[in-house]
């Protein structure tokens, strides 16, 4: 998927409902449930071993940038919108992206020698996306909570969440993917259905990796 | 997944015990249902925000429905081939919630004679459940009703349910003690334990996003004070010990006298409270007549909750107790009465943390 270059503000890209989206190449990106047999505990594979979850089939991608910052657009049909965390019950949805911090870092939540950089919003705090690092399954912590924004907006049909970042940050910068102008990088998608009680391994995921080639 | 420890995990089929396990002895012929253990637990532990609804060490009246309502029938835990056995999130409710109260018009508003103090959820609704809801409803009909009081807290299980649930290892339990304990900066609140969790002992911290629970109070434990329930109570019902300890009331009470049992011994998870069951009182029949060969607790219920061996340390206690009224020596009841406090019921710790 090609994200292009822009002159719009960084202000602008944040913006879901930004006209810009529009001429953004966009990428239908097809996801499956994450495997039983992948769910790191067996109560959690037990559980939801006969129980529906990731049904969600696709997402739409797009992603622009203007050379300083980049923004990510992620719009998913979810007639339901889950938001609050109030009773114990409660799971927001949620999205994120991974993007490898070496190239060989495996699709599921890298490995001990090839950490993965995840970008994580969540319907609870839909104005702040939160960086992890995680070297496997289980595995996932916080960066920060500071350098990656978010906006989001359901319109009763669905979510349209943008998450956007500086190209490169200097904070966490080896734990955090740096983005140059000019560079093809691979990143893949998850989405968590809150009113299923999807968390944690309990979601939709991408299969595979999707390139981004980063205008220059 | 755990990074700590592998303890308390199963591991090739084999459970892997700590090097040693911290357990408490509840005596219920001796709990007075004052609430005593769950106010110092409160007041030492969960006053903070998000935990206004946590009761670590909560009393229940039994029979009951319990805290959270109706745990005994929400699964969790191993089953008997030792697969986890699914079961739910209780809902705020089921616990009881944050109760909060009407004062300020009850005592400053001017309506003391209109109106009385009134319980309401955060959301402002009116409050279905609570951590003592059916306090002394009991069971039977007169004239043999009959209750007793069931504490109950973490049972730092020797195969713990909700450290194999957890996905992120966030669970672990002690080599040196065998207390289990949630590490909050890795738990992010996926609240599988408290599925997974056959007792519901596990809460939720909504504001901080995280699954919180009885820690043993190992701070105090550390420094060789009893955990608050136990030093606090009245009742001086709550012994804390080691396991292996021969000279402790612990392993006497558990392994030597064996007259402390396990709550639900069947949901698999090798729990580490023990309790001593309690003797009740004969039956009476529709006439009045006294039946002294039946309790007035049926023996089924009792057995329910504390498997089939019940019946014969009730008779022990009987023996015992008979022993002793008769102005013989036993050293059961003498263990079980607490002549020397605390020494006897806690003896490994003592320490008055006022002097600390």
């Amino acid at each position: 998927m090609l994200v292009r270059r822009t002159d719009a503000t960084t202000e602008v890209l944040a913006d879901p409902a930004a006209r810009i989206w529009e001429g953004a190449s966009a990428q239908t990106v097809n996801l499956m449930q994450a495997p039983a047999a992948m769910q790191p505990t067996r109560y959690i594979a037990t559980k939801w071993r006969d129980q529906p979850y990731g049904g969600l089939a696709s997402l739409a991608v797009r992603g622009l940038h203007n050379g300083s910052g980049i923004a990510f657009r992620l719009q998913w049909r979810d007639a339901t919108k889950n938001a609050v965390r109030h009773e114990n019950t409660d799971f927001p949805d949620a999205a994120a992206m991974l993007f490898p911090l070496t190239a060989d870092a495996p699709l599921f939540m890298g490995s001990e020698a090839h950490p993965v950089n995840l970008w994580y919003w969540r319907a609870d705090h839909p104005e702040r996306a939160r960086s992890d690092v995680a070297t496997g399954i289980g595995t996932s912590r916080v960066v920060d909570d500071t350098s990656l924004s978010a906006r989001a907006t359901h319109d009763g049909e669905g979510w349209t969440v943008v998450i956007s970042r500086a190209l490169r940050i200097g904070q966490h910068a080896g734990e955090s993917v740096q983005i140059v102008p000019g560079q093809t990088l691979r990143t893949t998608f998850a989405v968590w259905e809150g009113g299923n009680l999807e968390r944690a391994g309990i979601k939709a995921f991408a299969p595979q990796w999707l390139e981004l080639q980063i205008e220059a | 997944m755990n990074t700590r420890t592998g303890t308390g995990r199963e591991i090739g089929g084999k459970v892997q015990a700590p090097r040693r396990q911290l357990a408490m002895v509840f005596d219920l012929n001796k709990c007075l249902g004052c609430h005593t253990c769950s106010i110092s637990c409160k007041r030492q532990w969960t006053r903070e925000e998000g935990m206004e609804h946590q009761w670590w060490a909560v009393v229940n009246t039994m029979p009951g429905k319990g805290t959270p309502r109706n745990w005994e029938g929400m699964g969790g835990g191993w089953n008997a081939a030792g697969e986890p056995d699914p079961s739910r999130i209780p809902l705020r409710d089921e616990f009881g919630d944050a109760w909060e109260f009407n004062k300020a018009e009850v005592f400053h508003g001017g309506k003391g004679r209109e109106t009385f103090l009134q319980p309401r959820n955060p959301d402002g609704s009116k409050p279905g459940w609570g951590p003592n809801w059916d306090e002394d409803e009991g069971g039977g009909e007169y004239p043999n009703s009959h209750f007793f009081y069931l504490p109950r807290i973490c049972n730092h299980c020797t195969h713990p349910a909700c450290l194999e649930a957890c996905p992120r290892g966030a669970i672990y339990k002690r080599d040196e003690d065998g207390i289990v304990l949630i590490n909050d900066k890795q738990c992010k609140g996926f609240r599988f334990c408290m599925e997974a969790c056959p007792y519901k002992r596990i809460y939720y911290n909504h504001v901080r996003d995280v699954s919180q629970k009885c820690i043993f109070c190992f701070p105090r434990i550390e420094k060789g004070v009893a955990p608050a329930c136990a030093r606090q109570c009245p009742g001086r019902l709550r012994f804390v010990g080691y396991l292996d300890d021969e000279n402790g009331p612990i392993h006497k009470l558990v392994h030597q006298w064996k007259v402390a049992l396990p709550l639900h011994e069947e949901y698999g998870t090798q729990p580490n409270v023990y309790y001593v069951p309690p003797l009740s009182p004969p039956r009476v029949d529709a006439n009045g007549r006294v039946d002294p060969s039946r309790p007035r607790i049926p023996l089924d219920y009792l057995e329910s909750l504390f498997g089939p061996r019940v019946a014969g340390v009730l008779e022990v206690l009987k023996a015992e107790k008979e022993k002793k009224a008769r102005g013989e020596p036993s050293e059961l009841m003498d263990a079980l009465i607490v002549y020397k406090w605390p020494d006897d019921i806690f003896p490994d710790f003592t320490q008055d943390p006022a002097e600390l």
